[in-house]
C-alpha cells in the first residue's frame, strides 16, 4: 500500500454535520441533500431508503468524497476533508473507502482479477496485489472465474467482482449504491449476504442506499431520505 | 456531465475547424509555391536549357555503346581527327548555324624545360664531392607520383685538373655510374631536368571568341590568325638536327591543373682517403668501395636545400614553358596524342549502375594506363617551332565547371574533367571523398586540358585535311526553350547529318549526370576504386520539366490524403455519436434528405469559415515566404475546403441513412456508447496495457490516426534522408538537384502541415477516447486513482499513437527514400538519418493530447458514474 499523507483515527468512520448539496436545474435549483447529519462507526451497517431522486446517491457520493458539499462539514476517519485537494481526496478514497455501484462499473476489457486489482495498480507491486485479489475473489465465491471478462459473467458474479474490488485496499467504509438494483432477487440476496458477512467479519462500516425494505431491514441503523432531508426510523 | 460532454464536443468541433484551416492554408501555400516554383523552375530551365553550345558534331561511330546519348567529360581530348575541313565548311554554310567551332587535337608537345626557370640552385665552385638529391611529386592524382633521383659531382681544383676525356666523355662515370667529375664550377641546376609534356589543340579563334569569349581571357596577346604557319628548315634555327619543322603560332593556357612539388638537397661528402687531386684514383677507389652504393651510405653535410611548393612550381613551370616556346628557341617534338579511354558496363554498386574503364598496356610502372600514348622513345610525329603570340587563363573565361551549374556541358577544352574518388576498390564509401587531379602523364585517366592552342591553319599544315575531331555548333535565333526552338535545333542537326554524314549530339537541354566509374588495377598495381564523374546527358531538361510538376503534385497529395483521412474519420465518428439524435429526428418525422442536410451542415459551416479564413491566411503566409499568390488565386482555397468537408460528410451520410428510430434510440451499455459494439478483447491492468486497450477500443479511429501520423512522418523522413544522403536532389542530375534545393523549404513546410494535421487528429482521437471511456476514467478516479495517474493514462495513449505512427513513418519514408534514390540511400543511412525525424511524432503527438489528458484528470467521478 502506498504511504498516504493523511492521518486517520478510529473513533468515527463518517461524521457529517449539516451537509447540503444543491444542483442547478434549468432556471432553478434542486436541493439534493439538505442539512444532513450523519455518524457511522466502524462495523456499523447503515441503510438509507427513499424514493428515486430523494438524494440517497448524492449523500453516498458526498460521504465518499466523489462530490463536494456546498455547505456543512464532513470528517472521514476523524479527518476534516474540506481542505483536501483532488489528489489528497483520491488518496483518502483509495485508503478508506470502497464503492459498489448498481451498474457494477467493471472495465469490460479487464478480467475479473484485473478489475479487482485496478484501484491499486499504480501504487503496489503486481505480484503482491495479485495474491490479495485472488484471495478476495475466492472469498466472494469466484475462484474459478478469475480470468473471465465481465461479459462472460452473470450480473450477480459481476457485482461480486465489484465487491472484491471495493475490498482490495482494505477500506474502513463501503458505500453501496443500490447494489442489488440490477440483480434478480436470488443474486441480490447472495450479494447482500456476502456484503453483510464480510462487513461483520472484517469490522468494516457499510452504507447502503436501497429501495429494498428487506435489505434495509438487516441494517443496524436505518435512515430515510425524502426531498433531501435525512431522517431516522 | 453535460458540461464535460458539451465541452468535449466543442473542442472536437474546434479541432475539426483547425484541421480544415490548416489544410486551407497548406493548399494556398502549395498553390503559391507551385506557381512561384513553376515560374522559377521554368525560367531556370528555359535559361539553362541553352548550354554553352547547342550541337556537338563528332566523327561517325566515335562513341562507345555505353556513351550513347552521353558525353564523358574527358572525351574531347581523346579524339583525334576524323572530320575534314570541307565538312567544317559545310556545317558553317548551313542556314541558322551561327557558330561552328572546330577543335583539332594535334598531339603532345614533348621537350626539356630550361632548368634555370625552375629550381635555381647556385653555382658551386668550392672543390669537393657533392651529392644532389632531387625529389619530385605530383599530388592529388589517382596514383600519386613521386620520384627521387640522386647524383654526385666531384669538383677538382682549377682548369685541367680533370682530364678532358673524363670531364667531357664521362669516363669516370663509366667507372662509377652517376658520379661526375669536373674541373670547373658546377651549376647544380643543370642536373635537375624538367620536361614539357602538354597537349596541343587547334581552334578557330573567331569561333572561340563568339562561343566562349576567348579573347577576353588573354593575359597578353591573342591567337594570331594572321600569322602564317610555314615549313622551315631546322638549321635556320641552329638546331643540332637537320630536316623540316612546322613553325606555327601558339598561345599558352597558364591555368594550373596539377599539384606538382619539387625539392633539391645538395650535401657535401667527405670520404676517407679519397684523393682530391687525382680524379682517376678517386674514381677507382670509390668504385672499389662499392661505387654509388658506397656514396649513398655516406653521411653528408647540407650545403643547400630548395623546395618549390605547387603554387611556386606552377609559376616557375609556366615561365619556363613561355620561354621554351618563345622567340629564338629550338624545335620541340610533337608526338601523337593519347587515345580515348575505353569504357564497358561494370558491376552495379549499391544499386547504382557502374561503368568500368578498361586499362591498356602501358610503360609507366607505377600507374595504370587507360590511354594508348606514344613513349618518348617513339619517333615524333613532327618537329615544331613555335611563335608565341599570347597567354590566357581560363579562369577569366568564367566557364562553368562540371559542378558549376546546370548549364555546364563540360568538354575538356577549357575545364579539366572532374572526378571524385568516392568508394574504395571493395565498394566501401570513403569517409572523405577525394577530388582527383591530373598527374601530367599522357597515359593516365585524367588529362590536363590543352595548355597550347594553335590555329586551324596550323592544324591543316601539320595533320592534314582530316584533323578536326569535333565541332561545337551554336544555332542562330535560339534563345530560350520553346517547342519551335527545339524543332529548329533538330532540323539543323538533321541537316548536318544529311550533308556531312557526321554524328550530332543535341546538347541544348542536356545536363551533367552523376556517373560512377570503376578504375581497375593492372598487374601488381591495385585498383583505384570508384570515381564519381559528371557525364553530359542529352535531353534531360525536358524530362525534368515534367518531373518537377509530378513531384510537387505527389507531395501535396500526401498532405491532402492526410487531411482527408482526418476530416473523413472525424465526420464519421461525429455522426456515429449523433446517431441517437438522428434516430429521434426520424422518429419525429424528419425525412432522410433533411437528416442528411443536417449532417452535412455541421461540416460545411466550419469548412466555409475555415476556407474563407484560409484565403487570407494563405496570402499572408505566401507574402511572408516571399511567394506569389493573388487574392483571386487564393480564392480557390475556399472550394477546396468545402470539397474536403463534403467528402468527409459523405462518410457520415451512410451512418445517418442507416440510423432507424428504434435502433438509434435504444440505450446501450458502455461499449455501445459510440454507436458501435466493439469486439470484446482482453487487456492487462497496467498503464500501458490499459492505454493500448483504450486505442483498441476505437480501432477505426486509431488506425486512421496511425496512418495519418505515419504518412506525415514518412514524408518528413523522406525529406530528411534525401537532404542528408543525396543533398536534396531526386532527379539524378545537377539540374534536378538545383531545382529541389530551391524548393526544399517549401517541402518541409508541407511536411510540417501534415504533422500538424496528425497532431490535431491525435488530440481529437484523445478527446473521443475520453468521451467514449468517461465511465472507465470516472471509475478509476472514484476508486482512488490520483488525477495525475488518470492523465498519464491518456498521455500513454498519445505516446503509443506517436510510436506506432513513427514506426510506420520510418518504414514508409525509408522505403520511399530507398526507391526514389535508386538505392543511393542505404538502409542503415535511412535508419540513421530518418531516426531523427521519427522523434518529431514521438514528441508532438503526446504533446497534442496534453489538453485532453488534463481534462481526463479533472473528470468528476460522481457525474460520470451517475450518468452511465
Amino acid at each position: 500500500m502506498a504511504v498516504t499523507q493523511i492521518e486517520l483515527d478510529s473513533a468515527q468512520v463518517v461524521e457529517a454535520r449539516g451537509l447540503r448539496k444543491v444542483y442547478p436545474s434549468g432556471e432553478g435549483q434542486v436541493v439534493a441533500v439538505d442539512g444532513a447529519d450523519l455518524e457511522v462507526r466502524p462495523g456499523e451497517f447503515v441503510s438509507i431508503m427513499g424514493p428515486s431522486g430523494s438524494g440517497k446517491s448524492t449523500l453516498l457520493y458526498l460521504a465518499g468524497t466523489l462530490e463536494r458539499p456546498d455547505s456543512g462539514s464532513l470528517r472521514l476517519g476523524g479527518r476534516d476533508v474540506s481542505g483536501l485537494n483532488p489528489k489528497e481526496l483520491a488518496d483518502l478514497r483509495r485508503r478508506l473507502i470502497g464503492f459498489v455501484f448498481q451498474q457494477f462499473h467493471l472495465i469490460p476489457t479487464l478480467t475479473a482479477l484485473d478489475n479487482v486489482m485496478i484501484p491499486l495498480t499504480p501504487y503496489m507491486a503486481r505480484r503482491q496485489l495479485r495474491d490479495r485479489a485472488i484471495s478476495l475473489l475466492a472469498e466472494v465465491g469466484l475462484e474459478g472465474r478469475t480470468h473471465h471478462l465481465p461479459s462472460q459473467l452473470s450480473g450477480g458474479e459481476q457485482q461480486r467482482v465489484a465487491i472484491a474490488r471495493a475490498l482490495i485496499a482494505e477500506p474502513r467504509l463501503i458505500l453501496a449504491d443500490e447494489p442489488t438494483g440490477n440483480l434478480d432477487s436470488a443474486s441480490g440476496q447472495q450479494v447482500m449476504s456476502i456484503l453483510v458477512e464480510l462487513v461483520r467479519q472484517q469490522g468494516v462500516a457499510l452504507m447502503v442506499a436501497t429501495h429494498d425494505p428487506e435489505l434495509a431491514g438487516q441494517a443496524s441503523k436505518r435512515l430515510y431520505m425524502r426531498d433531501g432531508m435525512l431522517t431516522t426510523d | 456531465m453535460k458540461r464535460f460532454k458539451s465541452r468535449s464536443v466543442d473542442a472536437r468541433k474546434a479541432l475539426l475547424f483547425l484541421g480544415l484551416l490548416l489544410v486551407s492554408v497548406a493548399f494556398g501555400l502549395f498553390l503559391s509555391s507551385a506557381r512561384t516554383l513553376s515560374a522559377v523552375a521554368v525560367a531556370d530551365l528555359d535559361r539553362q536549357w541553352r548550354t554553352g553550345y547547342d550541337l556537338l558534331v563528332l566523327p561517325p561511330e566515335v562513341q562507345l555503346p555505353v556513351e550513347q546519348g552521353k558525353v564523358p567529360p574527358n572525351a574531347l581530348t581523346g579524339w583525334s581527327g576524323g572530320i575534314t575541313f570541307t565538312q567544317w565548311e559545310t556545317v558553317r554554310s548551313i542556314p541558322d548555324v551561327e557558330v561552328a567551332a572546330p577543335a583539332a587535337v594535334l598531339g603532345r608537345v614533348f621537350g626539356a624545360l630550361p632548368q634555370r626557370h625552375m629550381l635555381k640552385p647556385p653555382v658551386i665552385s668550392e672543390p669537393g664531392l657533392y651529392r644532389l638529391t632531387n625529389d619530385s611529386a605530383i599530388l592529388g592524382s589517382i596514383w600519386p607520383r613521386r620520384g627521387t633521383s640522386v647524383s654526385y659531382m666531384f669538383i677538382f681544383r682549377g682548369a685541367g685538373s680533370v682530364p678532358a676525356d673524363v670531364e667531357t666523355a664521362g669516363k669516370a662515370a663509366a667507372h662509377v655510374p652517376g658520379v661526375y667529375f669536373r674541373s670547373y664550377p658546377w651549376s647544380a641546376g643543370e642536373m635537375v631536368w624538367q620536361w614539357i609534356d602538354v597537349l596541343l589543340m587547334a581552334v578557330d579563334s573567331g569561333s572561340e571568341d563568339a562561343l566562349v569569349n576567348l579573347e577576353g581571357a588573354f593575359v597578353w596577346g591573342r591567337l594570331d590568325e594572321s600569322y602564317k604557319s610555314e615549313v622551315v628548315q631546322l638549321d635556320r634555327y641552329h638546331s643540332r638536327e637537320k630536316g623540316q619543322a612546322f613553325q606555327i603560332p601558339v598561345v599558352l593556357n597558364r591555368h594550373r591543373y596539377t599539384q606538382r612539388a619539387e625539392g633539391v638537397l645538395i650535401e657535401r661528402l667527405t670520404p676517407d682517403g679519397v684523393s682530391r687531386t687525382d680524379p682517376l684514383a678517386a674514381a677507382d677507389l670509390i668504385a672499389r668501395r662499392g661505387g654509388k652504393d658506397y656514396l649513398n651510405s655516406l653521411p653528408g653535410s647540407p650545403v643547400l636545400s630548395l623546395t618549390l611548393e605547387p603554387e611556386a612550381y606552377h609559376q616557375a613551370y609556366w615561365e619556363g614553358l613561355e620561354t621554351a616556346v618563345g622567340p629564338g628557341r629550338n624545335e620541340v617534338s610533337l608526338f601523337e596524342p593519347s587515345g580515348p579511354v575505353t569504357y564497358q558496363p561494370g558491376v552495379d554498386l549499391a544499386g547504382m549502375k557502374v561503368i568500368a574503364a578498361v586499362p591498356v598496356p602501358g610503360n609507366i610502372p607505377f600507374l595504370v594506363s587507360f590511354r594508348k600514348a606514344p613513349a618518348p622513345s617513339d619517333p615524333p610525329k613532327a618537329k615544331i617551332v613555335f611563335k608565341l603570340t599570347g597567354v590566357f587563363d581560363i579562369e577569366a573565361l568564367g566557364l562553368a565547371s562540371a559542378e558549376g551549374g546546370p548549364a555546364a556541358v563540360p568538354v575538356d577544352i577549357y575545364a579539366p574533367p572532374s572526378a571524385t574518388l568516392v568508394y574504395d576498390p571493395s565498394g566501401h564509401r570513403l569517409d572523405e571523398p577525394r577530388s582527383l587531379l591530373p598527374n601530367g602523364d599522357p597515359q593516365s585517366y585524367i588529362q590536363e586540358p590543352p595548355l597550347m592552342l594553335t590555329t586551324m591553319e596550323a592544324a591543316r599544315l601539320i595533320a592534314g585535311e582530316k584533323s578536326i575531331s569535333s565541332i561545337r555548333v551554336r544555332v542562330a535565333g535560339v534563345e530560350r526553350y520553346s517547342p519551335e526552338a527545339q524543332q529548329k535545333l533538330e532540323r539543323v542537326a538533321a541537316e548536318i547529318v544529311h550533308r556531312t554524314g557526321l554524328q550530332v549530339v543535341i546538347t541544348a537541354g542536356a545536363s551533367p549526370e552523376r556517373t560512377l566509374v570503376f578504375l581497375p588495377g593492372i598487374g601488381s598495381i591495385p585498383p583505384a576504386g570508384y570515381v564519381e564523374e559528371w557525364w553530359t546527358k542529352a535531353g534531360v531538361n525536358l524530362a525534368i520539366r515534367e518531373k518537377v510538376q509530378w513531384e510537387n503534385l505527389a507531395f501535396f497529395l500526401i498532405v491532402l490524403v492526410v487531411a482527408g483521412l482526418y476530416v473523413g474519420n472525424t465526420a464519421l465518428v461525429t455522426t456515429l455519436q449523433r446517431r441517437a439524435e438522428l434516430g429521434l429526428l426520424k422518429a419525429l418525422g424528419w425525412r432522410d434528405a433533411s437528416v442528411a442536410g443536417r449532417v452535412l451542415g455541421q461540416f460545411l459551416g466550419p469548412a466555409l469559415v475555415a476556407g474563407g479564413l484560409g484565403v487570407f491566411l494563405s496570402q499572408g503566409v505566401a507574402w511572408a515566404m516571399r511567394l506569389r499568390l493573388s487574392f483571386w488565386q487564393a480564392l480557390i482555397v475556399l472550394p477546396v475546403s468545402l470539397a474536403l468537408a463534403l467528402i468527409g460528410g459523405a462518410a457520415g451520410l451512410g451512418v445517418a441513412h442507416r440510423a432507424t428510430p428504434v435502433s438509434a434510440l435504444r440505450s446501450g451499455d458502455v461499449s455501445t456508447r459510440a454507436g458501435r459494439r466493439t469486439r470484446p478483447h482482453r487487456s492487462g491492468a497496467g498503464l500501458l496495457s490499459l492505454a493500448w486497450s483504450g486505442l483498441a477500443g476505437r480501432p477505426g479511429t486509431t488506425a486512421v490516426n496511425v496512418l495519418i501520423t505515419a504518412m506525415a512522418t514518412g514524408f518528413l523522413v523522406l525529406l530528411v534522408v534525401l537532404l542528408r544522403t543525396t543533398r536534396g536532389y531526386l532527379g539524378g542530375t545537377l539540374l534536378g538537384r538545383y531545382i529541389l534545393l530551391h524548393i526544399e523549404g517549401y517541402h518541409v513546410a508541407m511536411a510540417v502541415v501534415a504533422l500538424l494535421v496528425a497532431a490535431v487528429a491525435a488530440a481529437d482521437s484523445a478527446l473521443l477516447g475520453i468521451m467514449q471511456r468517461r465511465a472507465q476514467l470516472g471509475l478509476l478516479s472514484a476508486v482512488g486513482w490520483a488525477p495525475g495517474h488518470v492523465s498519464r493514462l491518456v498521455l500513454t495513449e498519445g505516446l503509443l499513437l506517436g510510436a506506432l505512427g513513427a514506426l510506420g513513418g520510418l518504414i514508409i519514408g525509408g522505403v520511399a527514400a530507398i526507391a526514389l534514390t535508386a538505392g543511393r540511400a542505404a538502409t542503415l543511412q535511412v535508419l540513421a538519418t530518418g531516426g531523427f525525424a521519427v522523434l518529431v511524432p514521438l514528441i508532438i503527438i503526446p504533446l497534442s493530447v496534453l489538453g485532453a489528458a488534463r481534462q481526463a484528470g479533472r473528470l468528476a467521478p460522481s457525474h460520470v458514474l451517475r450518468n452511465e
